[in-house]
């Protein structure tokens, strides 16, 4: 039997993008176990809760992620109105989701330029950022901010997108169609991408269920789990949803699954922006969550189920307010598909499942 | 196949105009939405620090006695708290971002004219 040695794996290592460190035990090239630790750029959200009031915080919870900021700040307003019991606007829910799945639109370009980047693929990696530029173009035009974009609080959207302007956007997307159809003709049948991405990093049904993994990670593992069937918010108007699953359960279908929800997530706009009811886009909010009043919301994040939880104790600030997100749900999952990977593949392995390290870091 | 599909796609981009824009030769485009940077007409300011109050960066600072308004650009985030906030409507937010800087400094505008003044005048 070969002898076994540990390898230390980040926080920083070129190719690791994330602040995540891994005491790789191997054997030969083998891995045999992962033993990960995170903690490096831990942010102290819940204590910075009791210093900033309730509107205030979403500028906070905006920057906990960079690519899903408007997702956080969706979620946040969410979980606050329950608390509070505000009826959001039905044309501010409407806006929420086409925002939110934009900002799914660019995540999952982001996501496949940096797989393609990851194994060497440039030409790929820049085709799918010049697309992602016009989803960014669209938000800077709609809400004034390409990456954060301030729009969302307690109460609704901060800015109405006029109906002109939605079907801009519809435009946008569907002359994107025809690029991003070849783009993903070459993502999954091009023979250099399938043979690095084909078998690495399997995961199974059972596996994914026991490791509570979620978002495309699980649905690429075959597990039909994603928050938005239970129609949520604005999620509730969409006349079906069915999630996007894959049974490869590999790196592939992880690709799969990402690319289809692209296509899918453009069907949500289209949808949404077809049926958008006019009206007020935000209601004046007054007074503070009540003393020992507690809520909790879900929302479906790029990268999986995102939970919400506050507090409040009958003052401005709350007094407890928590986020579970998904990156930190599938760092089970993760440790699980290195388990018996090959070493070279380990950078490739934790990429696939979409990491964000900072985020987990609340 | 895949290589062929994305070779006709980098054929055809040889073709095209540059995705990208040679900044700082080319001036980038703003649209009428973007947040670039905070302004304030300081005469029509009643330093009232609403606006201080609400900032969630703590990026602006008002002086009453002293009659001043400053903000720190590089601090603000640009989430429009202030702008929204102001109850005389003197702040806007321009498209152009804050020009780069070796230094963080205050931006500070001193008010000269006044309720004072006015004061004094309706008296007259
Ligand atoms: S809120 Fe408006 S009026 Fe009040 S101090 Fe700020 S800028 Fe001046
Ligand atoms: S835009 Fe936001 S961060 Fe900037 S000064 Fe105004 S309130 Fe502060």
């Amino acid at each position: 039997m070969a002898e076994r040695t540990v390898i230390p794996f980040g926080p920083q290592h070129p190719v690791l993008p994330e602040p995540i460190h891994f005491d790789l035990v191997v054997e030969d090239e083998t891995v045999v176990e992962a033993i990960p630790q995170i903690g490096f750029v831990h942010r102290g959200l819940e204590q910075l809760v009791k210093k900033k009031d309730y509107s205030t915080f979403v500028s906070v919870t905006e920057r906990i992620c960079g690519i899903c900021s408007f997702g956080h700040s969706l979620g946040y307003s969410q979980t606050i109105e329950i608390l509070m019991g505000i009826e959001v606007p039905q044309r501010a829910e409407y806006l929420r989701v086409i925002l939110h799945e934009l900002s799914r639109v660019h995540s999952h370009l982001l996501w496949m330029g940096l797989a393609a980047d990851a194994f060497g693929f440039e030409n790929l990696f820049m085709q799918c950022w010049r697309i992602r530029e016009r989803i960014l173009d669209i938000f800077e035009a709609t809400t004034g901010g390409r990456v954060i974009l301030s729009a969302c609080n307690v109460g609704g959207v901060y800015h109405d997108i006029t109906n002109e302007e939605l079907k801009g956007i519809v435009d946008v997307l569907k002359g994107m169609g025809n690029e991003y159809s070849k783009l993903t003709k070459t993502f999954l049948n091009d023979g250099s991408v399938k043979s690095r991405l084909i078998g690495v990093g399997y995961l199974s049904k059972q596996d994914a269920i026991d490791n509570c993994v979620v978002g495309p990670f699980a649905r690429a593992s075959n597990v039909a789990e994603d928050i938005r069937c239970y129609g949520f918010g604005g999620y509730g108007y969409l006349s079906a949803f069915e999630p996007i699953v894959c049974e490869d359960g590999d790196g592939y279908g992880r690709a799969k699954v990402r690319a289809l929800e692209v296509l899918q997530s453009i069907d949500i706009i289209v949808e949404l922006v077809s049926k958008i009811p006019d009206g007020e886009v935000m209601v004046k909010v007054k007074g503070s969550p009540e003393d020992g009043s507690v809520s909790a919301s879900r929302l479906e994040q790029p990268r999986g189920e995102c939970f919400y939880y506050a507090k409040g104790n009958g003052s401005k600030f709350l007094e407890r307010f928590r986020i579970r997100t998904p990156t930190a749900q599938n760092i089970g999952g993760m440790t699980k598909i290195l388990q018996g990977c090959d070493i070279a593949d380990v950078p490739l392995n934790i990429l696939t499942i979409d990491p964000c390290i900072s985020c987990t870091e609340r | 196949m895949g290589s062929f599909v994305l070779g006709g796609v980098t054929f055809g981009n040889l073709f095209k105009k540059p995705a990208t824009k040679m900044y700082p030769v080319v001036a980038p485009t703003y649209t009428a939405m973007t947040k670039g940077s905070i302004v304030n007409d300081i005469e029509a300011c009643s330093l009232c620090s609403i606006c201080a109050k609400k900032c969630p960066s703590l990026a602006i600072n008002v002086d009453k006695p002293g009659k001043t308004w400053e903000i720190d650009p590089f601090a603000c985030i640009q989430c429009y708290t202030c702008v929204r906030a102001c109850p005389k409507d003197c702040l806007t937010m321009l498209a152009q971002y804050t020009a780069p800087s070796t230094t963080k400094e205050y931006k500070t505008l001193v008010k000269t004219g006044g309720d004072d003044e006015k004061a004094v005048a309706a008296a007259e």
